[in-house]
């Protein structure tokens, strides 16, 4: 059983058709890759799977269980997933421990706080982080900050990860630790994970899978390995960090002399 | 005969110079042809370049001349080389006309009707009919929305207040005086407090300083993507954030109504027995004249609804601003707006309605 299937995925805003047809699956324990230029649907992707926006057609199945295109995720479900955004949406009037705790009281207001604090407390060990339990978000840097949403991203232990840009605005070293937290999650938690980035080294990193994104339609789904060796010369051109030459739109100017 | 106008260029052509040479070129160009002496000019970098490209274009758009004297070879050999970049041209397919600009205004105005109903029945079903329910947030809760958009907000109010009210009583006790109704200053005064100024006038500050806040601060929020995380996390954002200040502004709007207006009482008090000659003893008996249990009831019926208005206004425009930080300001401008001129009409309703 796949812990999520899109079949046939159809949005985008108004009139306009972002995505034509998305269809894939995550398999357990597998870390898939969304992937595409600048402005392809890569987040709106994300936003539909998640329900933050409604598509216009196609159904998701979210470990076995399907959901049509209206219906929101049921509790029990969202349970089951976590989610990382780009900016680590971290409430920045509570604490990190606070933000850990939001989705554990929402879905159990009467957890005793001593209960609450010890397993947040194991959420931020999880992400080394430990130290920052009664910081508030503005008094973290930018790697702490996504590490601490990424523990409230776990709080529940899900089964399904998905993360927006992980990476992005994060030095490199920053950024390999947090692909090895991810990584890390993986094998211990057993989570797949669902990542929408276009950092190569995070992508040839961590990736299992991926999904190349082109013009609202799914233009490779493969392997690190088979997207390496892609002959696709959009796919070769991504992996191998080449990029098309503008074009150069300049006018000559007549000067006329005397003398 | 020659009809060329010669502008001799500076050893340099600095951005500092740029505009003053150009303007005068351009109008030189408007009324004739063009000499550029440049003899004394030792480089050209970017600025230059640009210049010279500019008045040439000009030129020929005009059908007039520019002509370049005197340039040293290697300047001369690098302008015959010149190439600038296009500006593309504005993509104006998506441009509106005025009668569908007005429709999108006229759509844009129904859906916040729209979102305003859904906040309004949504906020009253779980205050009202879901109180004992044990999926209820506890969190976050509105004891410090309480505190933060009325007890806060009580030195203000108050204070604005009671100087308003002092004034009114003060104007009018002369007048008052003038045709010996002095004594019908106190029911009057407290009539009005009770049923208009006392009302208006807290909700109106509560719109500028709590609803203003309440905005920027769920805007924030939107931009921020918190609220989507909130989403993604099962928690409603109405029931999160939108209700406990609801259920605050319900609470402190009408308390602060109330005490406000027995503060403009008071100062019509110290006008009474300062201009009056009236005792403050005899103040207090008079008040009764104009103030009722049905007066004060109206009142609170009326700053309930205010404080509905601010809440829900506030929250509507927080939540549905797009964008960034200039969304955020246009959105807490906007809330003050919007929140004063609809408790404005719900006042005129209520006049209506009430008495």
């Amino acid at each position: 059983m796949s812990a999520l299937e899109v079949k046939h995925l159809r949005a985008g805003y108004g009139q306009k058709i972002i995505l034509e047809d998305i269809s894939f699956t995550v398999q357990p324990r597998e870390i898939r890759m969304i992937l595409g230029a600048s402005g392809c649907g890569k987040s709106t992707l994300l936003n539909n799977i998640l329900k933050l926006e409604h598509a216009i057609s196609g159904t998701l199945s979210f470990f076995g269980e399907e959901i049509q295109t209206k219906e929101p995720i049921p509790d029990r479900l969202r349970r089951r997933m976590g989610v990382l955004f780009q900016g680590g949406a971290l409430l920045t009037n509570l604490t990190v421990a606070e933000n850990v705790a939001l989705p554990l009281r929402r879905s159990y207001p009467k957890l005793a706080q001593t209960t609450l604090d010890e397993i947040v407390a194991d959420r931020l060990e999880k992400v080394h982080l430990l130290n920052a339990f009664y910081k508030f978000p503005a008094e973290l840097s930018g790697g702490m900050r996504k590490r601490a949403a990424l523990a409230r991203a776990i709080a529940f232990e899900p089964e399904l990860l998905f993360c927006d840009e992980p990476s992005a605005g994060l030095d490199p070293v920053t950024s390999r630790s947090l692909d090895e937290l991810l990584l890390e999650l993986r094998d211990t938690l057993g989570v797949s994970v669902v990542i929408v980035s276009h950092e190569l080294e995070s992508i040839k990193t961590i990736t299992d899978r991926f999904i190349y994104l082109q013009d609202g339609n799914i233009l490779m789904d493969g392997t690190l390995d088979e997207g390496l060796h892609s002959d696709i010369p959009v796919i070769h051109k991504f992996f191998a960090r080449e990029h098309d030459n503008p074009v150069v739109n300049r006018r000559f100017i007549h000067f006329e002399f005397e003398d | 005969m020659d009809n060329f106008t010669t502008v001799s260029l500076p050893r340099e052509i600095t951005p500092r110079d740029l505009a003053t040479l150009q303007r005068r070129c351009h109008r030189i160009l408007r009324h004739g042809d063009l000499r550029l002496d440049g003899s004394a000019v030792e480089s050209l970098d970017f600025f230059g370049e640009t210049f010279l490209a500019d008045i040439a274009t000009a030129a020929e758009k005009l059908h007039r001349r520019c002509v370049l004297k005197g340039f040293a070879a290697p300047i001369r050999e690098k302008l015959s080389k010149l190439t600038v970049n296009i500006v593309p041209n504005k993509d104006e397919s998506n441009k509106m006309s005025f009668i569908e600009k007005l429709g999108e205004r006229g759509f844009f105005i129904l859906d916040g009707f729209k979102n305003f109903a859904y906040l309004l029945s949504e906020c009253i079903y779980w205050t009202f009919f879901r109180i004992f329910d044990k999926n209820h947030i506890p969190f976050h809760g509105t004891a410090l929305q309480l505190f933060r958009l009325g007890s806060n907000a009580c030195g203000i109010v108050f204070l604005l207040v009671f100087l308003i009210a002092f004034s009114l009583a003060f104007q009018s006790s002369f007048m008052l005086n003038a045709v010996g109704g002095g004594s019908y200053l106190a029911g009057g005064l407290g009539f009005l407090m009770f049923a208009e100024i006392g009302p208006l006038l807290s909700s109106i500050i509560l719109a500028g300083r709590s609803g203003s806040s309440i905005t920027a601060e769920i805007a924030s929020m939107t931009v921020a993507e918190e609220i989507k995380a909130l989403r993604t996390m099962g928690i409603p954002p109405i029931q999160f954030l939108v209700l406990p200040r609801f259920k605050a502004l319900s609470v402190a709007v009408p308390i602060l109504s109330f005490c406000s207006s027995i503060f403009g009482c008071l100062a019509g008090m110290i006008v009474a027995d300062l201009v009056c000659e009236i005792s403050p003893y005899n103040y207090i008996l008079s008040l009764k004249d104009g103030i009722t249990i049905t007066l004060i009831l109206k009142s609170m019926v009326k700053s309930l609804v205010f404080g509905w208005i601010i809440a829900l206004v506030a929250a509507q425009k927080g939540l549905n601003v797009r964008g960034g930080a200039d969304a955020v300001g246009k959105a807490t401008t906007s809330c003050v707006v919007t929140s004063i001129s609809g408790i404005i009409i719900a006042d005129a309703i209520f006049s209506f309605i009430f008495y």
